[in-house]
């Protein structure tokens, strides 16, 4: 897993809200086909570093570099796809379709000026293919369930053939039931398309098995290794662990976040 | 009956401008009704009276203004309104809408007072707030025709910015996409469309004319594209169907293209509901 080229790296990223740190003198490295899950308790910045890998936000202090590349100076965004969290994407009113709304995800790539491409109608419906969506491709985007909204939204992060996606907490809002077929589908683009994903969420029992590393952010790094070295470190159940044994994981700091 | 509005040059360009601005101001009407800023209208025509005033103001003292259209005036006001609602939106971050009535108060206060300072257009003054079906000269339709085409042109170009930033604005950021720029560009052609459209519908009710059509397609529409289309159908059919029933009726002819516009609203409300009642 270590030898594979890192793409994203977070060097002693720090954030401050007002005059409290949301996030302290991070570390974090992410390799090309890694599907990381960041845990951690409501407030520990997970979402603050979504945001500032996403430059929603702007960094304060520390470097965040992808490919290489100074993010303040990274400008190729239709490689990184992003799935925001549903209950707050959008309103559901909006009168389009999800050919439409997948559609828009090629703005970027497609251009200032330009018009989208000749083949985008086949493109959209790849992409709805790969989600299992395609037959409601000229559905109204409000009309659909939560767990079909947030397939249309990854749809969208696909179409422009990203190399990551983020996701923040892509499961709120899901009934249970559709949780497991959801992130078995992250699984499936992460193995068969090679994407990196970057997932943000509460849920560890849910992505326990999918995922191949976990992050456990409490405003700094507690933890970053391979599901592997996780359960190592942690013989409990690994549940109750999120839920009680906060303590064991702090003091720890297995890989510290750097390779 | 057509051919009066065919003989009368007044009436044609009249029913020109009409028919430009029945396809125009839907058209950003869409973009505004689905960002929830309608009111941003009722903010920007109100300060383009003021501009409208002020320049017959001038006109008053200095022969030079005499010779400009009150309609340039008014677009000026309109767009340096537009700048200065952006401004204060993002003074008042959280109260965005705190914008609309600061701009819409500035806007009738200065225009009252450039009103009551020239006694001599009240005449004028009734056109301009409910429209008139014989206040465009030819060279006002000429300055409305470019307006309307550079309007449409700029909205094909930057459609797929427009739509993504609209529908969601945080994923159109975080691909990259300079929204803060796009929505300056659109800001500015809403100002300029309201001061075009105000000699038609009038100051009241110009933001009628960007809200009523739009709100009657989405009743109907299914996808984004088709309520941009049917918008500007209805609207089209108001500004027409209100110009040729006020010119007869002798009306002003903002309140008869609302009214067509309501009946329009009305009828789409009813059929979706029996098309979904159907449905069941």
């Amino acid at each position: 897993m270590e030898n594979k080229a890192p793409i994203i790296e977070i060097n002693n990223l720090s954030y401050r809200y007002a005059s409290e740190d949301v996030l302290k003198d991070l570390n974090l490295t992410v390799h090309k086909g890694d599907f990381l899950a960041i845990l951690g308790p409501n407030g520990s910045g997970k979402s603050t570093l979504i945001k500032l890998l996403l430059q929603l936000l702007k960094n304060q202090k520390g470097e965040i570099f992808i490919y290489g590349t100074p993010i303040e100076k990274f400008y190729a965004w239709e490689k990184i796809g992003f799935v925001p969290q549903k209950a707050n994407a959008f309103n559901t009113g909006f009168p389009a379709t999800v050919y439409e709304v997948v559609r828009s995800g090629l703005t970027k790539k497609t251009g200032l000026f330009h018009f989208y491409p000749r083949n985008v109608k086949e493109k959209v419906i790849d992409v709805l293919r790969a989600v299992e969506m395609e037959d409601l491709i000229n559905r109204n985007i409000g009309e659909l369930s939560g767990g079909q909204q947030q397939r249309v939204f990854i749809a969208r992060a696909l179409i422009s053939d990203p190399e990551i996606i983020l996701l923040d907490e892509p499961t709120v809002g899901i009934d249970s039931k559709r949780v497991a077929s959801f992130i078995n589908l992250l699984e499936r683009l992460n193995k068969e398309k090679n994407i990196t994903l970057i997932m943000v969420t509460h849920d560890l029992s849910a992505v326990i098995n999918q995922v191949t590393h976990i992050a456990w952010l409490n405003r700094s790094l507690q933890f970053h290794g391979s599901v592997k070295e996780f359960k190592n470190i942690n013989k409990v159940n690994a549940q109750s662990f999120y839920q009680t044994d906060l303590e064991s994981v702090s003091n720890v700091q297995v890989n510290g976040g750097k390779h | 009956m057509f051919q009066t509005f065919l003989q009368y040059e007044f009436l044609q360009n009249s029913f020109l401008t009409g028919m430009i601005i029945g396809i125009i101001a839907p058209l950003l009407g869409v973009f505004i009704v689905v960002r929830k800023m309608s009111l941003i209208a009722d903010a920007l025509s109100h300060i383009s009276l003021s501009g409208i005033a002020a320049t017959m103001l001038a006109a008053t003292y200095s022969p030079f203004f005499a010779g400009i259209s009150p309609l340039y005036g008014g677009m000026l006001f309109s767009v340096i309104g537009a700048l200065f609602i952006e401004k204060l939106r993002s003074v008042y971050k959280h109260f965005e809408e705190l914008s609309i009535p600061i701009i819409m108060s500035i806007g009738i206060g200065l225009g009252v007072i450039f009103i009551s300072l020239a006694d001599g257009f009240n005449n004028d003054l009734f056109g301009y707030l409910f429209g008139s079906v014989s206040a465009v000269s030819r060279t006002d339709l000429y300055s409305i025709f470019i307006i309307g085409l550079l309007v449409v042109l700029i909205i094909i170009f930057l459609y797929k910015e427009l739509f993504l930033l609209a529908f969601d604005e945080e994923y159109g950021k975080a691909q990259g996409i300079r929204g803060n720029i796009v929505h300056l560009i659109f800001i500015i052609l809403v100002a300029l469309v309201i001061a075009i459209s105000i000699r038609i519908v009038g100051v009241l009710l110009v933001s009628s004319l960007m809200t009523l059509p739009v709100a009657a397609s989405m009743r109907m529409a299914k996808s984004f594209k088709q309520t941009i289309i049917f918008s500007i159908i209805f609207g089209e059919v108001s500004v027409v169907g209100g110009l040729i029933s006020a010119f007869y009726l002798d009306l002003a002819p903002g309140g008869t293209i609302v009214c067509i516009s309501a009946v329009i609203l009305i009828i789409t409300i009813l059929y979706s509901k029996k098309l979904k009642y159907n449905a069941r």
